[in-house]
């Protein structure tokens, strides 16, 4: 690896430098929570690893065998308003942390669906359907209905705010 | 449902769809397994920054600390911390609720505790650094900022409603 190659390594992993560095300032503040971090970070890592490798599995075969047609047809702009509210479902019943989508939705915008999808499924994906009997119990079944309703009727103008501030020349 | 009954869940349909692609177009399905796996590989080092990140903002900042700061009295200052706490804490709704739910019970105003549920589950600034290399920094801050007030004016809402 050359002076040149180094540099530019460590500019593309600069996100690790940093969080390096935090810990080393977190080890001189309190060398056992420090440790105690890392241990509970790279525990959530290992539980959530295995539903990475399947996302990134699934990213693959998106990219390769579905046709940006389809996907600007069903998610792009020419879906209209079909594409949002398919948008809002998809969010709603998906399962897992956001964060492990978001390569899957790239894939899906590189094939053409507009940035209001993504943003319709990412804020439609606080729905949690599955966790609403757990919301209840601990805040009352007001407190979750309201909630589950504002969550799926802001997602629509949430996904169509984001997507009017995005650069035309980017969206499909 | 546990994070390995999803994993669970996810690996054996993402499986069964290479099964399918493999049987179809074997070449193909190769292909798709080197696309994602390149993808992976790209987006590793970030992903255990993140992660990394993650366990010292769970170790730093505890749920304790979360309920005494909610807890004060003022209610607009209060709202907006409820929003800010929840952006920056991360992990699954399931730990949101109880914090919540005590904050309730100790009499903390509805429309900041609901601010502070939609942001936990919506907002990720700790996770932004791996969607601003995802989709862009644009769109990361775009969308997380927009759900913030998006959060903030749900709670005031759902206070009004309750």
């Amino acid at each position: 690896m050359t002076g040149r190659d180094f540099f530019s390594w460590l500019q593309q992993q600069r996100m690790l430098l940093l969080v390096f560095f935090l810990y080393c300032w977190a080890w001189t503040v309190d060398a056992d929570r420090a440790l105690a971090a890392l241990v509970s970070g790279m525990t959530l890592l290992s539980s959530v690893s295995l539903l990475i490798v399947a996302i990134f599995a699934l990213v693959g075969l998106i990219q390769t065998w579905i046709g940006s047609d389809l996907i600007a047809s069903v998610l792009g702009r020419k879906a209209g308003i079909r594409g949002l509210l398919i948008a809002v479902g998809c969010g709603a019943i998906l399962i897992g942390p956001a964060y492990v989508i978001f390569p899957l939705l790239m894939s899906l915008r590189k094939l053409g669906a507009r940035w209001a999808v993504v943003t319709i499924v990412l804020a439609a994906y606080a729905l949690k359907p599955q966790m609403l009997p757990i919301e209840i119990e601990f805040l009352g079944l007001p407190f979750a209905l309201v909630r589950a309703g504002l969550t799926l009727a802001l997602a629509i103008p949430l996904g169509l705010a984001v997507e009017w501030f995005m650069p035309e020349e980017s969206d499909a | 449902m546990s994070i390995k009954s999803i994993a669970f869940i996810y690996l054996v349909l993402v499986g069964l769809a290479y099964v399918w692609a493999l049987r179809k177009n074997p070449e193909k399905a190769k292909k798709s397994l080197k696309t994602g796996a390149g993808a992976l590989r790209s987006l590793a080092p970030l992903l255990v920054a993140i992660f990394a990140l993650v366990g010292l903002f769970q170790e730093f900042l505890p749920p304790e600390m979360i309920e005494s700061i909610l807890g004060q009295g003022n209610q607009l200052v209060s709202l907006i911390l409820g929003g800010l706490l929840g952006a920056v804490s991360l992990g699954p709704p399931l730990a949101s609720y109880p914090i919540a739910g005590s904050l309730l019970a100790s009499g903390a105003w509805p429309p900041a505790v609901a601010a502070f549920i939609l942001s936990w589950i919506s907002v990720g600034v700790v996770t932004m650094p791996f969607e601003a290399k995802v989709f862009s920094w644009r769109f990361a801050l775009l969308r997380n900022g927009l759900t913030f007030v998006g959060a903030l004016f749900s709670g005031l809402l759902l206070g009004g409603l309750l």
